[in-house]
């Protein structure tokens, strides 16, 4: 997830990241971590205090202040067995959604040119 | 495979910084499945390919039956590929050591079949438990690694490549066996000849690895993939 602050609204930060503010703390699927006050007086979200109780590290370009925040780590890759949101351009430049593969067995594949 | 096999879609993603690098190979391609360009490698994040060709399968209600492994529908022919006596060391030893990769494909055509004929039942889908006993664990440094990796894709889309190779040395740096991180780079940079691209990703004054070497230092082409049904 890249950043050019580390206050970030609580709704982008779950659209990032997966994990969302609930009452027993931070949540993503079954996983959940309490964490106290992560939350500034305006309501934005303090990466720095979320980022170590998750397991995410962050990295900070002291030159142009961009950071980016790695995934939660001390857990399996895969958040779960259910296919993640997942949304890509395809080669024509439409958009196309992992989930409108329902209904449907799916062989993902993944390649490069290198 | 999918034209073959009704009841299965075929998704390829192509993880390439680049969209301009992969579209010639799909145009050529001129694939009847759905083809996606993932510049941002986030399905590497997401799922866990960690190098190129791995694949997952999804069932019909978006469950992963299979975790991020090797695939591969047909024989490479580098695997058949003789190597002349008088071939240059250097080369030979690269040759050598991809001709050495284990055949990815053995047994997955198959086990493939199976699946779409069986579903669950098939010897070769696995329960929610072993999809997730078979999902790699994220260590902190992968975790490095992926923020790191951004970072250096922020600023190669910026123009700085300076900086992007300083944040993606950090990322081959904290997780060395993430080829995705290495090839994506080493393929960038230009050869000793001044060409454009790479593709052997040789060694060179930016990066401390190289594919060969990197591939010798991790047991040789023998180790590169791990076939899953061979």
């Amino acid at each position: 997830m890249l950043m050019d602050s580390l206050k970030v609204s609580p709704a982008v930060f779950t659209a990032r990241t997966g994990w969302e503010i609930k009452p027993e703390g931070f949540c993503k699927g079954m996983q959940c971590v309490p964490i106290d006050s992560p939350l500034d007086y305006d309501g934005m979200l303090d990466v720095m205090r979320v980022a170590q109780p998750l397991g995410m590290e962050l990295i900070t370009d002291d030159a142009s202040g961009i950071s980016a925040l790695g995934p939660e780590s001390q857990t399996k890759v895969l958040a779960g067995v259910r296919a993640p949101e997942l949304e890509l351009p395809d080669h024509k430049g439409n958009p196309w959604r992992l989930k409108s593969m329902y209904g449907k067995k799916t062989l993902l594949v993944a390649w490069a040119s290198w | 495979m999918h034209e073959e096999l009704e009841g299965l879609e075929v998704v390829t993603v192509a993880l390439d910084i680049d969209r301009s690098k992969a579209l010639p190979w799909i145009e050529k391609a001129n694939p009847t499945h759905r083809s996606v360009i993932d510049s941002a490698h986030i399905t590497g994040e997401l799922l866990g390919f960690t190098n190129v060709p791995m694949a997952v399968w999804i069932d019909e209600e978006l469950n992963l039956v299979r975790p991020p492994e090797a695939a591969a529908l047909h024989r490479s022919p580098s695997s058949d590929m003789e190597i002349p006596d008088d071939t240059p060391p250097d080369m030979k030893r690269l040759l050598s050591n991809v001709k050495a990769i284990p055949d990815v494909s053995v047994g997955y055509r198959d086990a493939v079949v199976d699946w779409v004929e069986k579903g669950s039942d098939s010897q070769y889908s696995l329960s929610p438990d072993q999809v997730m006993d078979a999902s790699a664990q994220r260590t902190p440094e992968h975790s490095r690694a992926a923020a790191a990796f951004e970072l250096g894709q922020y600023f190669f889309k910026q123009g700085n490549q300076e900086a992007s190779r300083k944040y993606w040395r950090i990322a081959h740096e904290a997780q060395p066996d993430n080829w995705t991180y290495k090839r994506q780079a080493w393929t960038i940079e230009t050869t000793p000849e001044g060409e454009p691209s790479d593709m052997l990703q040789a060694p060179t004054d930016v990066y401390e690895g190289s594919w060969l070497e990197d591939v010798v230092a991790s047991g040789g082409g023998a180790n590169y993939y791990k076939p899953p049904f061979a």
